[in-house]
């Protein structure tokens, strides 16, 4: 995938008016390293902007106002250590494409979601890191700044290639290492393999704000087929043969159990939930995932 | 009308038809495998279910038919001519009497002469003709439920040395013969007049001969009358043929013989060019013939002697030797009516209008169909 197709043309728009809200530091309460991930408080000067309303006029730089007959708001640089870690589940289950849309994976999707995140963040001033949670080994890009740390991350998710199993709890150790306290964690997966799950409901409970998009294709959830079907499990290989038409019922209800039980945990454990299927668009998953700021139980 | 097939062996080829049917069911069994990753959510209480479905019912059902098409086509079909509702003929062959054939024709029957385009008996009686080949046309020509009649002479020309082989049996009425025909068999029956003349010192040659038309009068009795004198007895009376074992022949002879007579002599002809009418075994020459005006001179090449002639003492001399003299005995054109009575049935060839050219047709519009619902559905297959 190349870099220039990570972020759709279609969506750069729509990112400006996004923001990656920090649920603790918008909620107010919880004052600790992170005063405001709001610009214009601190003492060192950022940058200029035009005006919006809802501005406070005291932010208005009139002097410039007097110069220009413009109205700027003076942003400046805030002491900012809100880290974003963006983490891609690449294991071998995200190569799952729909059959109305062969060439489109839960991995393309998870990672121009990913990009369009990273993007959002950077632009905030936020740090990002990125981790591939890959099989042999995590694939680490350590956070930074800046509208070169977005190159960055482009680049190593436009070269991320998924397969293999999904890693085990002893892979996902260094994960705790790096990942501190008070981060915010993005973990776009299906959700497919517990450990993931796992991870995600102990990140949240370890003082770590952890956001969950959820990959699914669409024929996960609609199972569409007919007939008899071989069906191949990318990750073990393992093959089944079913008849289609008479597995859909059990297959349709237990996975939409299982589905609801994931999501109760994962809302249980603090975690902000976002479901991406491959036929909807990925504004609207980004919209989910970032407009529920402030509203978390 | 009904289709029958020239080679009705050949519909066994819609075995073949089972072969779409395979390879359909065998690509099915074949099916891509199709990636899940949610697999584990499949009950395992799912059972695949084995059935027979087909994919492309229409395609298949199309490929069927061309298969079937080019099988009856390739079976050469023909149309059997309809049934004209049991219809009975009766063939008169020329040469019989004509009012006691006309009182024999069967009541319900329809008369005709058996001659070139079987004219009704109204018209006046026709010449004798090739009798069988007329009758393989007429029995060729009419459905096989037709009966037909033959009213016949005892004695029928124009046959072909066999009993007709034909599509049904013969009811055969014999009536009595015209005139003509009956001296022409008389004459058939006559005894060979057979004149040998030699000379002293061929004596022992004509022996041979004297041996050879008893050696036939044993095997057919009185077929050959031989009259047999020295050289300088005068022939009396008429003969067939002139054997002359001596010097050149006489003037009186040599007219008979440009007249139209057969002559044997042991002096053989010079001309090479001659055909050789009589050899022996290693195929080397013993006679050859020569015209002679209307006449025939067939002359020895070796001396009537066995030591120049082995086959003298041979068994089948006699034979060989009228063989040389009459040709090769030419197949009976003339036999019993009951002959015309077919022995065999021939149950494949008629004169029937082939249906190749319809079926041709329909394998072209077939095959273009197929093709036609074969690329329309060439859409990568997602199942």
């Amino acid at each position: 995938m190349a870099i220039a197709e990570l972020i759709p043309p279609a969506l750069q728009g729509e990112l400006k008016s996004l923001r990656l809200a920090s649920r603790r530091a918008a909620a107010g309460g919880a004052v600790g390293a992170h005063a405001s991930r709001w610009r214009g408080s601190g003492l060192e000067f950022a940058q200029y902007r035009a005006y919006e309303p809802g501005d406070e006029p005291r932010r208005i730089d009139w002097r410039l106002f007097a110069r220009s007959d413009r109205l700027f708001v003076r942003e400046s640089e805030r002491d900012s250590n809100l880290d974003v870690w963006l983490l891609l589940d690449a294991s071998a289950s995200m190569l799952g494409a729909d059959l109305a849309r062969p060439g489109q994976t839960k991995f393309d999707a998870a990672r121009s979601l990913l990009a369009c995140l990273a993007s959002i963040a950077l632009r905030q001033g936020d740090r990002v890191g990125l981790v591939i949670v890959a099989t042999p080994a995590l694939q680490w890009l350590a956070p930074a700044v800046g509208m070169r740390q977005l190159d960055r991350v482009l680049l190593a998710l436009s070269r991320a290639t998924p397969g293999g199993p999904a890693p085990d709890e002893m892979q996902l150790r260094p994960l705790w290492q790096r990942i501190p306290q008070q981060a915010m964690v993005v973990l776009a997966s299906d959700f497919f393999d517990p450990p993931c799950v796992e991870m995600a409901i102990r990140l949240a409970g370890a003082q770590r704000e952890v956001l969950a998009l959820e990959v699914l294709g669409a024929d996960e959830r609609d199972f569409p087929f007919r007939g008899g079907h071989r069906f191949v499990d990318p990750e073990s290989g393992a093959e089944l043969a079913r008849d289609a038409d008479s597995a859909r019922r059990d297959y349709l209800q237990r996975f939409a159990h299982d589905r609801s039980v994931l999501r109760t945990r994962l809302a249980g454990a603090g975690v902000r939930h976002a479901l991406h299927t491959l036929d909807a668009p990925l504004r609207d998953a980004l919209r989910r995932l970032l407009g529920a700021q402030g509203t978390g139980p | 009308m009904n289709i029958s097939f020239a080679r009705p062996a050949l519909l066994w080829a819609l075995a073949s038809l089972l072969l779409p049917l395979l390879i359909h069911l065998v690509r099915r069994r074949k099916s891509q495998p199709t990636p899940f990753a949610a697999m584990r959510w499949l009950g395992a209480g799912a059972a695949p279910r084995r059935r027979i479905r087909l994919v492309d019912p229409l395609l298949l059902l199309l490929r069927m038919l061309l298969l079937a098409a080019l099988v009856g086509w390739l079976a050469l079909p023909w149309f059997d001519p309809p049934p004209a509702a049991s219809t009975h003929w009766a063939l008169v062959v020329p040469g019989v009497d004509p009012v006691a054939a006309r009182a024999k024709v069967p009541s319900d029957a329809i008369a005709r002469w058996l001659a070139p385009g079987f004219p009704p008996l109204d018209q006046s009686p026709a010449a004798p003709q090739a009798t069988a080949s007329l009758l393989r046309e007429f029995d060729a020509q009419r459905h096989p439920d037709e009966r037909i009649s033959v009213i016949a002479p005892p004695q029928v020309d124009g046959l072909d040395g066999a009993r007709p082989v034909l599509r049904r049996t013969l009811e055969l009425i014999e009536v009595a013969a015209a005139a003509k025909v009956a001296t022409t068999a008389a004459a058939a029956s006559r005894p060979l007049r057979i004149a040998l003349r030699y000379s002293a010192e061929r004596e022992p040659a004509a022996r041979y001969l004297r041996a050879a038309v008893a050696a036939w009068n044993a095997l057919e009795p009185d077929s050959a009358i031989l009259d047999a004198a020295a050289i300088d007895t005068p022939l009396g009376g008429s003969f067939d043929w002139l054997w002359w074992l001596g010097a050149a022949l006489p003037e009186a002879q040599q007219r008979w013989l440009a007249e139209g007579g057969i002559v044997l002599s042991d002096t053989p002809v010079t001309d090479a060019d001659s055909p050789i009418v009589w050899r022996d075994d290693a195929g080397r020459s013993i006679a050859r013939a020569v015209g002679d005006g209307r006449g025939r001179r067939i002359g020895l090449d070796r001396a009537l002697d066995p030591q120049a002639l082995p086959l003298l003492l041979d068994g089948r001399f006699p034979q060989q030797l009228r063989g040389a003299l009459q040709g090769q005995p030419a197949a009976p054109t003339t036999a019993a009516a009951t002959f015309l009575i077919p022995d065999t049935l021939d149950s494949g060839s008629a004169v029937r209008r082939p249906a190749t050219y319809a079926l041709s047709l329909l394998v072209a519009i077939l095959f273009a169909l197929e093709r036609l619902l074969a690329s329309a559905r060439r859409r990568p297959e997602l199942a």
